[in-house]
């Protein structure tokens, strides 16, 4: 029985560590892109309260059938310091692009998630975000297409919270 | 279980004697006080668990900014790592304190959740995203396992339908009012099929309670969604992916119907009812509507509360006579509320209710007792 809960534990801390490398390889090894934003917030009885972020880079033009739940990759180039995406493809391009799935069908518009649409905050205090839409978000993306988030800028600076 | 009234009928056969009667009488008492002591015991430490194990989410949820994010990590898993080797100690270890123990290690993969979600939230992982559940439920598998616990395993069970749930939500799954049910249906009825097999190993014996007892509550309650006209909307957009979880339904149930493996009288009677479900309900699902098949699902509903409580007679299991017995009074008092709302003038209605749920509920409880009360 020892040696049960012993592996157990073992099991425990590959979890973890797993779920912490996976989301520390993309912010040391990603490039840093910049993203303008339209938040909204809610709560989460669970994680506390965050905001939902939403991207200029989250409703797209797309020319041809995409299907809901359908992984599209979104090329990215810095315009004026910002990421601006280009037309999402099926496969991976060359150069930095971003891994979203579609939320819909359809033929014209898609509207994309790349796992980057939370910001938390401390309790109470995603309000002053909500009524400031010009938030903007500094994510890091692997070479796989993966992002994080790495800092919130509202009007040019750091959101930090005492 | 050995009464005062048989002891006496012992001793007035000359079974046997008036002392070793009394003895008997002194140690049946004895066990009966421990085992309500056990229970408050396990009750007691189970609720303390959960209050501190709730308390610790909250404690994350306040998302405490005081604190550098490595630093909480670490708390946490301090944390989850003292609940986890101190239950380990109190239950199997030194085994001073078993139940306490058993407690701990329910706290421990609660923390173990919380550990996960503060990790999501610290790199901001997207809300109520499916894989940390599923995280969550895959981390705690090989616990509920190697304990054969059953607080677990309804934890488990727990965490396995909001992974459900919230995976539904994020896919591109479009379900219905005709497909929602089925879906939960059908993993109702997997979900007790499972709990069957489980009977294969006697340690295991507990969780397969567990599975089947929660499988036969979800097939319950979307069966009864089924009862109700507006559950039998258009099906114009099913896809095949229903059909496909209705066949590993019969599969489940067809193997326990061939196998018997939980070696039960009622194993016929139990897998071919959830096949004769499934058909009737993937038949429902992929023909046209047709109003026929809300009376058949209120005759269905009624066919299958009969057999819980048959079953729960014939197994002498109080937990399914009283699961039927409960949903017979929903089942009469939906249906009361569906055909007479209309049709009565609004004081008729809530007068005749009133004496119907008096006079129903104590004939109800009545009959419930006098079964249960059978079985000791």
């Amino acid at each position: 029985m020892k040696k049960t809960f012993l592996y157990i534990a073992l099991f425990w801390i590959v979890i973890i560590l797993l779920f912490v490398g996976v989301k520390e390889y993309t912010l040391q090894t990603g490039t840093e892109v910049l993203l303008k934003t339209q938040p909204v917030d809610p709560r989460d009885l669970f994680r506390g309260d965050y905001v939902i972020l939403s991207y200029e880079i989250s409703s797209l033009d797309v020319n041809t059938e995409v299907r809901a739940g359908q992984k599209l990759y979104v090329p990215l180039t810095i315009v004026d310091g910002y990421g601006v995406a280009g037309t999402p493809q099926f496969s991976a391009p060359e150069g930095l692009f971003i891994k979203g799935e579609s939320q819909y069908d359809t033929e014209s518009r898609v509207r994309l998630e790349y796992g980057i649409e939370s910001y938390f905050v401390p309790e109470n205090q995603g309000r002053p975000l909500e009524r400031n839409p010009e938030l903007e978000v500094l994510v890091a993306i692997d070479s796989s297409g993966n992002a994080v988030i790495k800092k919130v800028f509202l009007e040019g600076e750091e959101v930090t919270f005492e | 279980m050995i009464d005062e009234k048989q002891i006496q009928s012992w001793v007035a056969d000359k079974t046997i004697t008036q002392k070793q009667a009394e003895k008997m009488l002194a140690d049946v008492s004895r066990s009966q006080e421990e085992s309500r002591s056990n229970k408050m015991i396990v009750a007691a430490s189970t609720v303390g668990a959960l209050l501190l194990g709730i308390g610790a989410i909250l404690f994350i949820a306040s998302n405490w900014e005081v604190i550098p994010d490595l630093i909480k990590v670490l708390l946490a898993l301090v944390c989850t790592g003292a609940a986890y080797y101190l239950g380990y100690l109190f239950a199997y270890g030194n085994k001073s304190l078993p139940k306490v123990g058993s407690a701990l290690l329910f706290l421990g993969a609660l923390l173990f959740g919380g550990t996960i979600f503060l990790i999501a939230q610290i790199y901001n992982v997207n809300a109520n995203a499916s894989i940390l559940v599923l995280i969550w439920l895959i981390g705690i598998l090989p616990l509920i396992y190697a304990l054969a616990s059953v607080p677990i395993a309804v934890l488990g069970v727990g965490l396995f339908y909001t992974w459900l749930f919230l995976l539904i939500q994020e896919s591109s799954w479009r379900l219905n009012e005709v497909t929602f049910p089925a879906f939960f249906l059908f993993s109702g009825l997997i979900l007790f099929g499972l709990g069957s097999i489980h009977y294969a190993w006697d340690r295991l014996k507990n969780i397969a309670r567990t599975y089947r007892l929660t499988g036969i509550k979800v097939a319950l309650i979307m069966l009864f969604l089924y009862t109700f006209e507006e559950f039998s909307g258009s099906n114009d957009e099913v896809g095949f992916g229903i059909a496909l979880f209705g066949i590993l339904a019969l599969l489940v149930s067809v193997v326990n119907l061939f196998f018997n493996i939980s070696k039960r009288e009622t194993n016929i009677l139990e897998n071919a009812s959830i096949i004769g479900i499934v058909l009737f309900t993937l038949l429902f699902v992929y023909i046209p509507p047709s109003v026929v098949f809300v009376v058949l699902f209120n005759v269905l509903f009624a066919a299958v509360v009969g057999t819980v409580l048959y079953t729960g007679y014939t197994n002498e299991d109080v937990r399914l006579v009283n699961t039927g017995m409960f949903w017979l009074g929903v089942f009469i008092i939906a249906k009361y509320f569906d055909f007479f709302w209309d049709m009565l003038p609004t004081s008729a209605f809530f007068m005749t209710g009133g004496l119907i749920l008096v006079l129903g509920g104590i004939a109800l409880e009545r009959k419930r007792r006098k079964i249960t009360e059978r079985f000791k």
